[in-house]
């Protein structure tokens, strides 16, 4: 009996030998280092197995980075990447955390653990994936942490799919709006998308789709309803595209007038492409690791107009000329030379005048078919009721009218063989023309400067200085005139400060010399980044005054009612600041300011604000008495121990 | 035997029922309904201070000057009384205060017939539990003040007689143009007080005065307001329950509140409870 048990147990024993040995081949091996995937790089733990020589993820993976020494010297970006791989495809539940944190290296001691306290933002998507596509519900949550809590949420989206097709209803939330929808069991956008502001029901966008074809859109604005049509379902065919930036620019395009920018600056499209970026972000790390497809999928249908080889032909002619014109204007609007020259030269002023009435009448419109091209979009256009709304105002006319000086006389422009152009119909062979005669004109108006723009601009320390200047004056106009809301004071300051920088630059210009003009630009230079230094300090001055206005109150119990009031303090020196000072900068910036003073003005502003600040803690007793009564500005500015450096200092 | 003990009690009940709704002060007969004398009409000047000497110490500092009617002049024909009320109180937190002290009154003789003397002092010592609430924008307040006070007649060797009040009122401040109660505010304050009264010389005359009030004021600063108002009152005469006094009192109140401490003391101002 005990023979045969022996045998028994041999051949047991080979057997099992032999099995190992196959299985050896697949077996599992454990990693455990430095691993970077995509633009992240951290500690790594994962299995994988080699198959064909290939490395196929295999097993639980995880890749993290945190570093307490950055935290607390600076800010820390740490992230963790956490799920199972099946065979080389993402497959169970994945959890994928970005974090952005600063600390304010206080620590403590609890439980044998030292802690510290962090804020900034964490991101945090999880869910279940699917041979590499999401499956059953995928939450993505960014929220705002301070001191170690979450403060708020800035973003959250709660999509169901099945085999990465979004399924049932999702919602998408940020700070300010809500938007919920839903989705046939094919992926397709159905029924109502609809977006709420957080603060209240009275503004809301409702996208209405039927099977994935988006039929209008309703904006309730403050309780009004306003009801857009989009597509009506009578184009011949419809595909299935998904609702991405593409699909949204062909929206953008379908709307005509107002309502495109309604729709357009509206919650929805915002939600979704903060949705869609962040599921870039795990797609571009998912498929990098092995076979993943984690792109959202949300499915739209479009109209499809087919292009024939004639509508191809003519869009590669449109695209062709608006280049090329394109490039003409750009390099005519933007030479500094011919800036500077058409300040003083009436001639430069209308060439440049007629480029610019060009690019606005005729290249800008194109432009907009040429961006869809670009996207590879035209064939989701309906062309002819798309280049119809192009102009709204009507086509641009071959004569081209200017105002040749600053009183508004009239000039006009116009190709000699203008006669040869038709710019009637709203078809592709229209468009062709309209940018053939830009072109044409634009290459006609340089050809009229070229001898100008050459002959005069041969010094290059002038061209560059030119340059200089121009970028300077730009630099101050955009930053003037994009401010809204400062008080009327304020404004009419930094108004002035836009003409002073423009007459100064055409005294510039008016001047002949050459080394006459080297060494007034070169003051002009430093003049106007004085300008533009202290067109920001007025800027931010409304604020400043209101921070010192609140650093000059006390909270006070009044024990009659029970409640705690803000009591001004140190009033002389608060009256003396807002009263007597603010108004005199401002007036100085007004009516008197000059290349000299400017430099002083704002240091006189910077200054006495930050002496102010300084003032709220000082002992300051001595100090108001003599403010008493005082209305000379420049003695307050004295008692106040303002001390600008003098220009020539 | 228990049912003789309910006869005796019911016995003495209806006596006592019918002596007091008979007779009042001293044999003062009480009329069969009651009886409102014509009101009167005076004029309050008061001052109010608070004046903060510690973190939860104040000194409670008010001087009042009551004037009336006299035959020609309405409200302020004559002066009647000058208040001098003093305490020091302690704040328990910002919404809750006590006080404690005392008070001197000088009471004029308002009768020109009279042949007693013109000028009597009062004297109380008096303590006070007021409670703040917050209730939307405006505040409500309860204040239950309690009196002791010594008080004695215009006659040569008058004796003095004691007695206790029992005060609540109940005020709001309502700001008017502003979301709350801060300085520049207009503000409206209704008020309702109850007082009543207790002492040897209280028979049949326990309500003295219900007091009902609205004044408009204005926040000056956190240290500084002033108010205006006016008050009707009525309450039982002391010598005869069934008759009640009426008056019209035009008020004029101003509040200071200031601090007289070291800057440095006064920074934990509103953490009294850190």
């Amino acid at each position: 009996m005990i023979p045969i048990q022996k045998n028994y147990l041999l051949v047991l024993a080979i057997c099992f030998f032999c099995l190992s040995n196959t299985l050896l081949a697949q077996e599992r091996v454990e990693y455990r280092g430095t691993l970077q995937v995509d633009s992240f790089t951290g500690d790594a733990i994962y299995e994988y197995k080699i198959v064909d020589k290939d490395t196929i993820l295999d097993g639980p993976f995880q890749l993290k980075r945190s570093s307490l020494e950055a935290l607390l010297k600076k800010e820390d970006i740490s992230f963790l990447f956490k799920g199972d791989f099946k065979e080389g495809s993402a497959n169970g539940p994945w959890r994928f955390q970005f974090g952005e944190f600063q600390s304010d290296s206080q620590s403590k001691v609890v439980d044998y653990e030292y802690r510290v306290l962090i804020s900034g933002t964490q991101e945090e998507g999880s869910g279940q994936i699917k041979n590499g596509e999401p499956d059953g519900l995928w939450t993505y949550e960014v929220s705002k942490i301070k001191d170690s809590e979450k403060e708020k949420s800035l973003f959250k989206s709660d999509i169901t799919f099945e085999n990465g097709v979004p399924q049932q209803n999702f919602q998408i939330e940020n700070e300010d709006a809500i938007l919920v929808g839903r989705f046939l069991r094919n992926g397709l956008a159905h029924d109502e998308w609809s977006s709420y502001d957080v603060e209240g029901v009275e503004n809301a966008e409702s996208w209405i789709f039927e099977e994935g074809v988006l039929q209008k859109i309703q904006l309730i604005d403050g309780g009004e309803t306003k009801e857009i049509p989009v597509f009506d379902g009578q184009a011949e065919a419809y595909e299935v595209v998904s609702l991405d930036a593409r699909y949204l620019k062909v929206i953008e395009n379908t709307l005509v007038g107002r309502s495109r920018s309604a729709v357009l600056n509206g919650n929805l499209p915002k939600l979704l492409a903060a949705n869609a970026a962040y599921y870039q972000k795990i797609d571009g790390i998912l498929s990098k690791l092995g076979t993943a497809d984690f792109t959202p999928k949300f499915k739209v249908q479009l109209p499809y107009y087919t292009m024939d080889s004639v509508a191809l032909e003519n869009t590669k002619r449109i695209i062709e000329t608006y280049r090329s014109a394109e490039a003409i204007g750009n390099s005519l609007l933007n030479n500094s030379h011919l800036n500077i020259l058409k300040r003083s030269d009436a001639d430069a002023r209308y060439y440049y005048n007629c480029a610019a009435k060009i690019e606005e009448d005729f290249l800008s419109p194109i432009q907009r078919y040429v961006e869809l091209a670009d996207q590879d979009v035209l064939a989701f256009i309906r062309r002819d009721t798309f280049i119809a709304s192009l102009w709204p105002k009507g086509k641009p006319k071959t004569l081209v009218e200017v105002a040749s000086d600053s009183l508004g006389d009239k000039k006009t422009f116009i190709l000699p063989n203008a006669d040869s152009f038709n710019f009637v119909g709203d078809n592709l062979e229209t468009l062709a023309q309209l940018a053939r005669y830009a072109e044409k004109s634009l290459e006609t108006i340089q050809k009229a400067l070229q001898a100008r723009l050459t002959t005069t601009a041969d010094a290059a320390t002038l061209v560059a200085l030119e340059e200089n200047l121009i970028q300077q004056n730009q630099l101050l106009v955009t930053q003037i005139d994009t401010l809204t809301d400062l008080p009327i004071a304020h404004t009419k300051a930094l108004k002035n400060i836009e003409t002073l920088a423009d007459a100064s630059l055409s005294t510039y210009a008016s001047l002949k010399d050459q080394k006459e003009k080297l060494e007034y630009g070169e003051t002009l230079k430093s003049c106007l980044a004085e300008l533009s230094a202290l067109s920001m300090t007025i800027t931010a001055l409304p604020t400043q005054t209101s921070e010192i206005d609140s650093l000059y109150q006390d909270a006070v119990w009044n024990p009659f009612m029970a409640v705690v009031m803000d009591e001004e303090v140190k009033k002389r020196l608060t009256t003396a600041f807002n009263k007597v000072l603010m108004p005199y900068f401002l007036k100085k910036a007004t009516d008197e300011l000059n290349c000299e003073n400017a430099g002083i003005l704002n240091e006189e502003i910077q200054q006495s604000t930050q002496r102010m600040r300084e003032l709220r803690t000082e002992e300051t007793k001595k100090l108001e008495r003599k403010l008493r009564r005082e209305k000379d500005p420049n003695i307050i500015l004295q008692l106040l121990n303002v001390q600008p450096k003098k220009a020539d200092q | 035997m228990k049912k003789l003990n309910i006869r005796y009690f019911t016995l003495v009940a209806l006596l006592c029922l019918v002596v007091s709704s008979g007779f009042a002060q001293d044999g003062a007969v009480l009329p069969g309904e009651s009886k409102y004398k014509e009101p009167t009409t005076k004029m309050w000047f008061n001052t109010y201070g608070k004046i903060r000497v510690s973190k939860r110490l104040f000194w409670d500092a008010q001087t009042h000057f009551r004037f009336e009617e006299t035959g020609s002049v309405n409200h302020i024909g004559q002066i009647a009384q000058i208040y001098n009320r003093h305490a020091l109180g302690y704040i328990y937190s910002k919404k809750v205060n006590f006080s404690l002290g005392g008070v001197l009154r000088i009471n004029f003789n308002t009768d020109h017939e009279s042949a007693d003397r013109n000028v009597v002092p009062e004297f109380r010592i008096w303590h006070q539990y007021q409670f703040a609430q917050e209730v939307y924008r405006a505040m409500i307040y309860h204040r239950i003040r309690i009196e002791h006070r010594w008080t004695q007649g215009f006659q040569e060797n008058s004796e003095y007689t004691y007695r206790n009040r029992w005060r609540y009122m109940l005020r709001a401040k309502v700001p008017l143009n502003h979301h709350k109660l801060k300085p520049k505010t207009l503000y409206i304050a209704p008020e309702a007080e109850l007082i009543m009264q207790s002492g040897k010389t209280v028979v049949a005359s326990p309500m003295e005065d219900l007091r009902l009030t609205t004044t408009l004021g204005y926040i000056l600063t956190p240290r500084l307001t002033v108010a205006a108002g006016f008050m009707y009152s009525m309450g039982q005469d002391l010598n005869n329950g069934g008759i009640f006094k009426q008056s019209y009192t035009g008020r004029v109140h101003l509040y200071y509140s200031p601090d007289f401490r070291k800057v440095k003391n006064k920074l934990p101002e509103i953490h009294l409870n850190d």
